[in-house]
């Protein structure tokens, strides 16, 4: 969200529409969904992961995951270069 | 050498010269936004401020729409309006000072693809509860499942939106090759005189100007978010951290420096949101959002309708 108002504000009228778009679009989604954001059906339910595996395990699995990508995209990189 | 000169060629040349190196602009959003955790809230809530915007354009053309997100306060006093308008400020003077401002026109096809990729942001945003910077950047940070969710909709949607800009990018160059005319060459940035870095100059003072104003009126947090925010936008800026091509780039060029430094970025911001949250310093249920199939959707939607804006 914050890439279309820095192009916006470099003065991109492209992102200045899409701007536009989003207005609209948030316009009408209280009336056809009949809900507010992360109310009703549609929403799961919010987990903080601590509760689940405590402050060092939360941390712990965070890192991981992001390491693990941080390793995949380089290895895409890498393996391009060949 | 003069003042003005060594300040120029050691200051300003290095701050608004080159971009700065993407992981640079990482490590400090990183801690820029754990510093703003701790004084009112990770960085978050352009989006619902957009959509009050637009629940107030809606308003004046006679529609009565109600907000997806808390409820309706005018753009001056709501914290999230003040915020995105920082970020803009921020945006705004830092391409003046590098001298990057400049009106670019698109084609009428572009235009429609940027209108249907605001609309698919919009969906996806109210799906996952979030945008890209709320319900990602933000929420891995804060420790919320719905961060990761959001992550694996924002690849998948960074997938289909990538495939898409390659197919586009094919039929474009058979367009060129058919009508080739050679491309003046544009003078270096830094060559040309203009005035930019002196509107630049003076936007930032009507910042402090505006800041100031809201502390002489007692609202001394909106003055600070606002001052916080220009400062996000003007790191956004300078090392073009833009996480559309961190997701683009994985499966478009491959070159994805940008998306090891947003990586870096939520490393360090991961860690100093435990220290803060563990120790109660601030709340731990500080933007928790829910997480389930919508994050999930919301993400792919996101993911997709940002590729093909172009943000």
């Amino acid at each position: 969200m914050a890439g279309i108002l820095w192009r916006s504000a470099e003065g991109y009228n492209r992102h200045l529409i899409a701007i536009f778009g989003t207005m609209i679009a948030a316009g009408l989604w209280v009336p056809l969904y009949g809900h507010k954001v992360g109310e009703g059906w549609l929403y799961g339910r919010p987990l903080l992961l601590p509760d689940k595996f405590g402050w060092g395990g939360a941390l712990i699995f965070s890192l991981a995951v992001l390491i693990c990508l941080y390793l995949f995209v380089t290895w895409i990189e890498v393996r391009k270069k060949k | 050498m003069t003042l003005y000169e060594y300040l120029h060629k050691n200051i300003y040349a290095k701050l608004f010269g080159k971009t700065w190196p993407k992981w640079s602009g990482g490590i400090l959003l990183a801690l820029l936004n754990i510093l703003f955790f701790l004084y009112v809230m990770p960085l978050g809530g352009i989006y619902p401020a957009i959509a009050d915007w637009g629940i107030w354009i809606f308003r004046l053309v006679g529609f009565n729409a109600e907000p997806p997100w808390g409820s309706l306060e005018v753009p001056w006093l709501s914290l999230t309006s003040v915020l995105t308008v920082g970020l803009i400020l921020g945006f705004f003077i830092s391409s003046l000072l590098s001298k990057q401002f400049k009106i670019r026109k698109d084609t009428k096809g572009g235009y429609i693809q940027a209108f249907i990729g605001g609309i698919l942001m919009g969906i996806g945003s109210f799906l996952s509860g979030a945008c890209i910077v709320g319900g990602f950047f933000s929420s891995v940070m804060s420790l919320s499942l719905s961060g990761f969710y959001m992550m694996t909709g924002l690849i998948i949607g960074g997938y289909f939106g990538g495939k898409l800009m390659i197919w586009q990018g094919k039929k474009k160059a058979e367009k060129i090759v058919l009508d080739f005319k050679p491309v003046a060459k544009t003078p270096d940035k830094h060559e040309y005189k203009t005035r930019q870095p002196m509107i630049g100059l003076f936007a930032t003072i009507v910042l402090f100007v505006i800041a100031a104003a809201y502390v002489m009126k007692g609202r001394n947090l909106l003055g600070g978010v606002l001052i916080f925010s220009a400062a996000f936008g003007m790191v956004f800026q300078r090392s073009a951290f833009c996480m559309t091509a961190a997701f683009r780039e994985i499966f478009t060029t491959r070159a994805n420096e940008m998306m090891r430094g947003l990586l870096l970025s939520l490393m360090i911001g991961v860690i100093g949101f435990t220290i803060i949250k563990s120790n109660g310093f601030r709340p731990a249920e500080m933007l928790i959002l829910p997480a389930g199939w919508a994050t999930l959707a919301g993400g792919v939607l996101f993911g997709f309708g940002m590729v093909i804006t172009g943000g």
